[in-house]
């Protein structure tokens, strides 16, 4: 009987040491990501995930050890990387807030039993070498910017922040502007929102007027 | 345009009649209008956006507020100078009742309007419901008062918008322009003259494209049209909100 119980506790160890290889079972969710018509932020920002391979400073490129986070009472699944959208890396003293610049979108991989079903990528500029894999990748806005382009994918119009999340104002001033998606903000006592508006007062330029002119054929 | 190396010259291209354009209009900043069409749209486009926290949502696919607009080109006796255009989300509209508020200021910087008859235009710019370069005049309000050349003009004025037919086709919608305010006074500190008053209701304005049609955007110009000389200066459209309800 000790036995048994034993391989229980085993096994109930390793399934959530496995979850957490794969950073898909760490959160804890309150709130279904699609609550009446709005998206909530909080859903989207815990999650944690790890490189694969050490990387130095600079250009570099990324290989996580899993694609797809869970978000919402559904447990839905959300690729939560994106252009634009800031990560953390945490790495002890190297730890650093990047921007990807370009990002592959997950696929199957096929072949060989490998660490992630999936195969994903980013690739953005560290300004510190991370040398050892394992480092960690988590949202670098609280989960606001995955948050936005899930509204924008869904056509949900709202994004609800509320007391819970970890978004600053910092977070929502710097967040890639959709004029389909609002930003309703609960963190206060005040109902507030955050609407699309110009930052600055530069009209966009007159486009050049297109002039005429005689083309000559090369003789070849 | 000349080919040089097969010895062809283009020829101009001959209109036996003026092409009826049912397009959205062209939006050039700077640049007037022509009395009878084409109007020209002042755009109010910015190199940057951004999330600005406000106390109230602003409605869907548009702005809580708008910054000031480009000063138009002085305006001549009744030809229309588009002051503002307003970018307007397809269908957003299209619901009977559904109601746009637009207020705003407009200034004529020291002086130069000898205007008698003052209105503020709301017009309905969509594909399909435009012709010949002119979207659907739906109304707005009316000021008759002599202005003075040597003193700043300035304007104040509120319009609702209501539909009163929602229709999915290009030409079938309705829009009634219901409600309407205008101000007009030689700015602060300066006693002279000033005239408010409430427009009517006109008849409700048939043809309008309030479904949108893919690939173009619909707006709502705010035309500023005046009748007796020439302006010496242009318009400057600012602090302008639009609300939903």
């Amino acid at each position: 009987m000790k036995s048994r119980s034993i391989t229980i506790f085993t096994t109930a160890v390793l399934l959530l040491a496995t979850a957490a290889a794969f950073g898909q079972a760490l959160s804890n969710p309150k709130f279904p990501a699609n609550a009446n018509g709005r998206v909530m932020a909080d859903e989207f920002g815990r999650w944690f995930l790890q490189s694969q391979t050490g990387i130095s400073s600079g250009a570099q490129t990324v290989t996580l050890n899993a694609c797809y986070v869970k978000v919402g009472t559904a447990y839905e699944e959300v690729y939560p990387i994106a252009i634009n959208t800031p990560l953390l890396i945490t790495d002890g003293t190297n730890t650093e807030t990047v921007t990807p610049t370009a990002v592959t979108q997950p696929t199957a991989i096929t072949g060989p039993s490998t660490i992630s079903p999936y195969n994903c990528t980013f690739t953005a500029t560290f300004a510190n070498s991370h040398v050892n894999p394992g480092f960690g990748v988590s949202p670098g806005d609280g989960g606001l910017g995955a948050a936005v382009n899930y509204a924008l994918t869904k056509g949900i119009g709202v994004v609800t922040v509320d007391q819970s999340s970890q978004i600053t104002n910092a977070n929502l001033s710097a967040n890639l502007v959709y004029q389909n998606v609002q930003i309703e903000d609960l963190r206060s006592g005040q109902l507030q929102y955050w609407n699309p508006a110009p930052l600055a007062s530069t009209v966009l330029a007159t486009p050049t007027t297109l002039t005429s002119s005689t083309v000559t054929r090369l003789a070849q | 345009m000349t080919n040089a190396t097969y010895g062809q010259t283009g020829q101009n291209a001959t209109f036996t009649s003026y092409p009826v354009n049912t397009s959205p209009l062209a939006m050039l900043e700077t640049v007037a209008s022509t009395a009878g069409g084409p109007y020209v749209g002042n755009p109010g486009g910015r190199t940057t956006y951004g999330y600005v926290p406000s106390s109230h949502p602003a409605p869907s696919g548009m702005l809580s507020s708008y910054p000031a607009y480009t000063i138009t080109a002085a305006a001549t006796s009744t030809v229309p100078e588009v002051l503002g255009s307003i970018s307007v989300p397809s269908s957003l509209l299209n619901y009977p009742q559904k109601t746009v508020r637009i207020c705003g200021d407009a200034t004529e910087a020291t002086g130069g309007s000898t205007s008698t008859i003052t209105q503020f235009q709301l017009l309905w710019d969509a594909p399909g419901s435009n012709v010949a370069d002119l979207p659907l005049v739906i109304g707005g309000p009316q000021v008759t008062s002599t202005l003075i050349t040597s003193n700043a003009d300035f304007w104040h004025f509120c319009q609702d918008l209501t539909t009163t037919v929602a229709s999915a086709s290009a030409t079938g919608a309705t829009l009634q322009a219901t409600d309407g305010i205008l101000s007009e006074s030689y700015g602060a500190g300066v006693a002279g003259v000033g005239s408010t008053g409430p427009t009517l209701s006109p008849a409700a304005v048939g043809s309008a494209n309030l479904a949108g049609t893919a690939g173009y955007t619909n707006r709502i110009h705010v035309v500023y049209l005046h009748t007796t000389g020439t302006d010496a200066h242009g318009v400057t459209l600012g602090n302008l909100t639009v609300q939903i309800f």
